[in-house]
Formats: structure tokens, C-alpha cells, sequence
């Protein structure tokens, strides 16, 4: 959500829409209508023209991610052979499996992607704290924000101290406690700092009051209506079939 | 003789910006320069360009008689650079004072025992052998700024780059820093605004003003 463009300001359709999504996509168990499901959010995601460089950095994370299970699950699925790789044998229940799995993440993220891409990230909390989301929750969720900019920061400057002193990271031992020591110094400045802007916040006179927001509109409703219909569709289509 | 850092109209724009606008500079070895300028008028900028930190846009960066602009350049020019940034925290990330003195030594392939001497040798030059085992996070501003800068001075450079040194340091803090600078052989450029600064080191004055570099 870095570079967001701000430009969606109410996001509870957003959030709304994402948990009916995220249900529905969660709940399927055949590949064809996972495909479906995945063709469709590709075909959201491309009509909200997105700056593609952005769409495939948040794709390349999640890919990463599934990488690791698309190579074992095939070989560590009991089921019928599909093929062998010296004495490892791949079934066909293995590969249907990872396909699907690829096909319901790969759906989910560019739903999220399409939903939140010009979502402004200040609004979040104050449209889960309108949602009735517990304030705990929606004050953990704004402190992350804030403090994962700001430590991130910290890191960035760090490395840079760290090239200037002619650092140069390397397979040895000087690098892993280097990098550990970056690593444990970034968390615990983070720390402090986070003590430092709560004490600001209670001098300040004490917690984040999340400012109140007006109904949703009525295209707001129409769009969370669509999405809900579309999940049902999917899920009927993924039993009844 | 070459000079220690040699800039050929340099000029750097950021975000549409021109920072810096065919900025000529020379530092010969042992000379002490200051940069004076406004808040945001790219004494920073200058200097992070100088180790690499920072690319510019067209123009040459040569140090000591090499020309630099790829990373590798930069990388084998930085041993012999200190850099001290403007704020101490940035620098400083080891849990204790001796490993973060001797991070430099063993960046520069120093043994492990030889590299922890070393800085155990330099906390004692700057009286400050009794912080050795104190967690960096607990110092004081001024023990920090202190600690940073034996963490450079043990690297032996030749070069001493200084972001606004004294900043937010109390009286005393600051003299004691500007005393271990002027013991210092080796040449210095120093980015400031306090007018009483470049004085108190013995260093030339230039004005960095609309990306150029004025007076004497």
C-alpha cells in the first residue's frame, strides 16, 4: 500500500467487499472455477489500469511465497503418478492441488490489489473503527503503518552508515553478526521510538480517537451488493457443478 | 600532488530540483574546508555524494587521483573516508560501543582479536575506554557523537567528512569533540551552519548557495 494515490478515502466498501472475497475464494475446491475466479480479478485488476510496474513487484512477493509449495506438493501428495524425477515420483492429485492453490492466492492478491491499490492508507483505521472494529485493533493496525515507514527508514539509513564504513556483505561470520546486529538495533530504536510517540500521544491528551464518518453511500452499497452476489456465484458453482 | 577529493561540475537534481549546479571542489591532503549554507541548501547532499551515497547527475567524482562512479569505485575509495552523520543514531546499530568501534577494522579484513585491540585502544585515546561494554542506545548525545567518531578514526582515514559535527552537542561535548578533530592529520570538509565552527578548527570557508559554492 506504499505510493498509494489517496484517492479512496471511505474504504469500508473496500474492507467489506475484501472479507466477502476473501470467503468466498477461501471456501473453493475445483480448479476450473478457481481459474474462473482468477480470470475474473485478473480481468478487475487490468480494467483499473494499474501502473504495472507496481501490479508485478506485489505479484513477485506472493510468488515467492507459493514458490516453495509448488515444488514439494506435487512429490508429497499421495495419489496416482504423474511423473518421476529420479526417486521422486509427482501425482497428479499433487499437481492438481498446487494449481489450485496458485489459482486461489494469485485470485486473492489481485483482488486486494484492485481494492486497495489507490486506497489511502490514513483512512484505514478510521473505516474499521466506523465498521465497529474494537479500537485496540484499529489502533494496533494505524501503529503499524506509521512505525513500519519510519523504522523502515531507520533501516535504509543504517545500511547506508554501515556501506560508508566500507561494509561490504560477504559469506562470513563479520557479515551475520553485522547483519544481526542491524537487524537487532533496528527493532529495538523502533522500540524506543514507539515509547516516545505513545508518550508524545498521552501528553497530547491521551488516545487516538478514530473521527466519526458519515453513512456509506448508496454506490457503496451497490458495489458491496455485486461483490456479494459474485461470491455466492462462485462458491453455488464450486458445490453444485 | 592530487588532491584527496577532487569534484568536476558536479550538478544533481532531485525530484525536478537542481541540488547542486556545476559545483567545482578541491580538497588537497590535510586541508580543512568548511561548507557553510541554509537548511536544505545541499551541504548533505554533497558530501553523501562524495562516497557514493549519492550519484549525480552529470559531472566527475575523483578521489585521490581515481575517477568514481560505480559502486565498486566508491567502494574501494571509502576505507580511507570517514564519514560522520548528522545524526549519531543512524551510525551507530552494534549492541556495545567496542563492536561498533571495531565494525570498521573488521570491514577492512583485520582478525578478529587485532580489530577488537584496535578499538579497545582508540575508546582509551578518546577517553572513553570505560563506555566499552555499554549498549550504544544508552549513551548520551554527546558519548555517541564521541563513540562514532573513534568508530571512523580507527580506520585510519585520510579523509574526514563532518555533518554539522556539533550539533545538538552541549558546551562541553562539543569542545571535546573539536579537540579530537584537531588532532586529526589528515584533511577535513565540513558541512555546518554555525559561523563559529570552521574558526574553531583552523578551516577555510566556502558558501554553498543555489547549488554553487561561493567565497573564500
Amino acid at each position: 500500500m506504499t505510493g498509494a494515490q489517496g484517492s479512496d478515502r471511505d474504504l469500508r466498501p473496500h474492507l467489506i467487499a475484501a472479507v466477502l472475497a476473501a470467503l468466498a475464494i477461501a471456501a473453493l475446491h475445483r480448479l476450473p472455477v478457481a481459474l474462473a475466479a482468477l480470470t475474473l480479478a485478473a480481468g478487475f485488476a487490468l480494467a483499473a489500469r494499474p501502473d504495472p510496474r507496481r501490479l508485478l513487484h506485489r505479484l513477485a512477493h506472493v510468488e515467492g511465497f507459493l514458490l516453495i509449495l509448488l515444488v514439494f506438493l506435487p512429490f508429497t501428495t499421495p495419489g496416482e503418478a504423474l511423473f518421476r524425477l529420479g526417486p521422486l515420483t509427482a501425482t497428479t492429485e499433487g499437481a492438481t492441488r498446487a494449481l489450485l492453490i496458485l489459482c486461489k492466492v494469485n485470485a486473492m492478491a489481485l483482488t486486494l490489489f484492485t481494492l486497495f491499490d489507490r486506497a489511502a492508507v490514513e483512512w484505514l483505521g478510521r473505516s474499521l473503527a466506523a465498521l465497529g472494529v474494537p479500537a485496540r485493533f484499529v489502533r494496533l493496525t494505524e501503529l503499524l503503518l506509521r512505525h513500519s515507514h519510519t523504522a523502515r527508514d531507520g533501516l535504509a539509513r543504517q545500511s547506508q552508515a554501515m556501506r560508508a564504513r566500507a561494509f561490504r556483505p560477504a559469506t562470513n561470520l563479520h557479515t551475520m553478526i553485522s547483519t544481526g546486529h542491524l537487524i537487532g538495533g533496528t527493532l529495538l530504536r523502533a522500540f524506543d521510538r514507539a515509547e516516545r510517540v505513545e508518550e508524545a500521544m498521552r501528553l497530547r491528551g491521551g488516545s487516538l480517537a478514530a473521527a466519526p464518518m458519515p453513512p456509506m453511500t448508496r454506490p457503496a452499497w451497490v458495489r458491496i451488493t455485486s461483490v456479494a452476489v459474485l461470491a455466492a456465484g462462485f462458491v453455488l458453482a464450486d458445490r453444485v457443478a | 600532488m592530487t588532491a584527496e577529493l577532487d569534484l568536476r561540475a558536479i550538478t544533481l537534481d532531485r525530484d525536478g530540483r537542481r541540488v547542486l549546479d556545476g559545483l567545482d571542489l578541491a580538497l588537497a591532503a590535510g586541508e580543512r574546508l568548511a561548507i557553510r549554507g541554509a537548511n536544505g541548501a545541499g551541504k548533505t547532499t554533497l558530501l553523501r555524494l562524495i562516497v557514493g551515497l549519492e550519484r549525480p547527475t552529470s559531472g566527475e567524482v575523483v578521489l585521490a587521483g581515481t575517477p568514481c562512479s560505480s559502486e565498486a569505485d566508491f567502494r574501494r575509495a571509502r576505507p580511507a573516508i570517514g564519514f560522520l552523520f548528522q545524526d549519531s543514531d543512524d551510525q551507530l546499530f552494534s549492541p556495545t560501543v567496542i563492536e561498533d568501534v571495531a565494525f570498521g577494522p573488521l570491514n577492512l579484513r583485520v582478525p578478529r582479536k587485532e580489530a577488537f585491540a584496535r578499538a579497545s585502544a582508540q575508546l582509551d585515546a578518546f577517553g572513553l575506554g570505560h563506555l566499552a561494554d555499554r549498549p550504544v542506545h544508552r549513551l548520551s548525545g554527546g558519548e555517541k557523537r564521541l563513540v562514532c567518531l573513534a568508530g571512523l578514526f580507527v580506520m585510519r582515514p585520510r579523509v574526514l567528512l563532518l555533518d554539522e559535527p556539533t550539533n545538538a552537542l552541549d558546551e562541553e561535548a562539543g569542545a571535546r569533540l573539536i579537540d579530537h578533530l584537531n588532532a586529526f592529520p589528515g584533511a577535513m570538509l565540513i558541512a555546518t551552519h554555525d559561523p563559529a565552527l570552521p574558526a574553531r578548527l583552523g578551516a577555510g570557508q566556502r558558501l554553498l548557495r543555489q547549488g554553487r559554492l561561493a567565497g573564500d
